[in-house]
């Protein structure tokens, strides 16, 4: 190694540190590298070299006027300001339901093909199983359709980042499913996607992103089998964490909620420890410490997770017109909530609307 | 009027004054990729989360390549950022408990060089204890020195330190080690 002639001369003369030297030189040979990562984020590079290219192509053929961006950023100034007017005579911390009836779906399957994004003001949803529709809650007439690079199979599952506005949407074509990132297009970047993981015989359901965005939780279903796997986005690799389904995590990334035999099970990510919550499904947190799920009465139900055992209560939803709650899900921000209700006729309809405190 | 900067394909020597960095950073990814890979793999005990600190490091470096000013030399410029994204993991102290048995076997896919089989865990657990009883300083120097394989003077760039402060870091951290491994510490 080079630093024998760096090192003191009574010192390198020391048969016993060339000996260390010679050691040291050895284990840096024998850690291995890992060649599959190697050729695999070489492609993640080459297509983000591609995205950051274009994007600057784009950039280079010019910006919006200055005008009309003053115009854009009056008018939600003013939107802001009717909004925090409008907040302010409402007492806080109550659950209250603001957009009845946002959106019609037409199947009970369809619980898991929409979400809210992290702000909880855009929502996005899968119609007519093979197109995802997503438009800005003030704006509902500004529906935005994203494509995918392949789309043969249906969408069965969505979930919004918690930060960037990319969205985790599970394709099942066939006995293949697949797991795919799709960025949002918005006035500074055009849509584009990802492929996470594809596999057959397996069938991926209700993904969910870590609080960094770097991995996504999600259900994985083979021979009638329900496991909670985890994918990295950013080294690629995969790994099972629980048996159970719907896992959705802390926003401190600490605990995973999920699903197990019709009952809400929270885990500890660093020690495996696993907690029975209650009977219900669909557990979505609401601050670091407490989840809600819905109760097979079909009512919205809270718990206190950091209390041993944890402390159960029913969540009162000021203008709900009742009927049975299927899913409720709080976007990023914790402060709005996505609701999901059976249709009044028939059970197999369901009724999306936004709720927030 | 000033000389044109010399341009080829591979850098000229980093110590001199004409140095220029040419290549595209596809072809500094397929040079640097090991080593930031090793390094990694060596500070980081679970070799997932160094795998995922890599990806990190070459996906920052990727965003801010416009930044980096090519008349000094790259292993510099990539090891500081991926100093820094190991300081911010530890800081967060992001690392789950895995089974120590992990930490270089336990790989089911075949893509590790065949080099690894020749050394036991046992010696790579036994560094990492040892060096666990250095200072920050001479861990970090070490690492980088030994492990990145960068010289002193790429070594003082990215720690932001003197060269000279450098080797006398490097001096006391060998010595202590030879020590360790006199007394068979660990064992």
């Amino acid at each position: 190694m080079r630093d024998e002639k760096h090192i003191p001369t009574d010192w390198s003369e020391d048969h016993s540190v060339a000996q260390l030297l010679a050691h040291l030189q050895k284990l840096r040979r024998s850690v291995p590298v890992n060649y599959q990562l190697k050729a695999e984020l070489k492609k993640q590079l080459l297509q983000r070299i591609k995205e950051l290219d274009k994007e600057r192509q784009q950039s280079l053929v010019g910006s919006r006027p200055n005008r009309f961006r003053l115009v854009w950023s009056l008018a939600g100034g003013v939107v802001l300001l009717v909004l925090a007017v409008w907040y302010g005579f409402w007492p806080h911390g109550v659950l209250s339901v603001r957009q009845p009836s946002l959106l019609a779906m037409e199947a009970v399957i369809d619980q898991e093909r929409v979400d809210l994004n992290a702000d909880g003001t855009r929502i996005a949803y899968v119609t007519g199983g093979s197109t995802i529709r997503t438009y800005a809650l003030h704006e509902p007439d500004k529906k935005v359709d994203l494509s995918l690079p392949v789309d043969h199979g249906d969408f069965t599952s969505l979930s919004w980042s918690n930060r960037a506005d990319q969205l985790a949407v599970v394709e099942q074509q066939g006995e293949t499913s697949r797991l795919w990132i799709v960025d949002v297009p918005d006035d500074k970047q055009s849509g584009s996607s990802r492929l996470i993981k594809e596999e057959e015989g397996a069938a991926f359901r209700s993904p969910n992103w870590s609080p960094a965005d770097d991995s996504i939780v999600y259900t994985r279903t083979s021979d009638g089998v329900e496991e909670i796997w985890v994918s990295s986005i950013v080294s690629m690799r995969d790994w099972k964490v629980a048996e159970g389904s719907q896992p959705e995590w802390s926003p401190d990334g600490r605990l995973l909620a999920f699903t197990k035999q019709g009952s809400v099970f929270v885990m500890e990510m660093r020690s495996g420890r696993t907690t029975l919550v209650g009977r219900g499904g669909w557990p979505s947190w609401n601050s670091e410490s407490s989840l809600t799920f819905t109760t097979p009465e079909g009512t919205l139900a809270e718990a206190e997770v950091n209390e041993q055992p944890p402390v159960l209560k029913e969540v009162p939803i000021r203008s709900w017109k009742g009927g049975r709650l299927v899913r409720a899900h709080w976007a990023a921000d914790r402060e709005h909530l996505l609701l999901l209700q059976a249709g009044d006729e028939t059970e197999n309809t369901l009724v999306v609307s936004l709720a927030s405190r | 009027m000033a000389m044109a900067m010399k341009r080829s394909t591979r850098p000229s020597s980093d110590s001199s004054a004409e140095y220029y960095e040419s290549r595209d950073f596809t072809e500094l990814y397929d040079e640097y990729f090991d080593r930031v890979n090793r390094y990694l793999r060596c500070r980081v005990q679970n070799p997932w989360d160094a795998d995922d600190l890599t990806t990190t490091v070459f996906l920052k470096a990727l965003e801010k390549f416009d930044q980096y000013s090519r008349t000094s030399p790259f292993a510099s410029w990539i090891f500081r950022i991926a100093h820094n994204t190991y300081v911010d993991f530890m800081r967060k102290n992001r690392e789950f408990p895995v089974d120590q048995d992990d930490l270089l076997g336990g790989e089911p896919d075949d893509t590790w060089q065949p080099e690894r089989q020749a050394l036991t865990n046992e010696e790579i657990r036994l560094l990492r204890d040892r060096l666990d009883k250095l200072t920050q300083d001479q861990r970090d120097v070490l690492t980088l020195r030994y492990f990145a394989d960068l010289k002193i003077s790429q070594v003082a760039e990215v720690l932001g330190k003197t060269e000279s402060s450098v080797k006398m870091i490097s001096y006391r951290a060998l010595h202590q080690l030879q020590k360790m491994y006199e007394r068979g510490e660990g064992e």
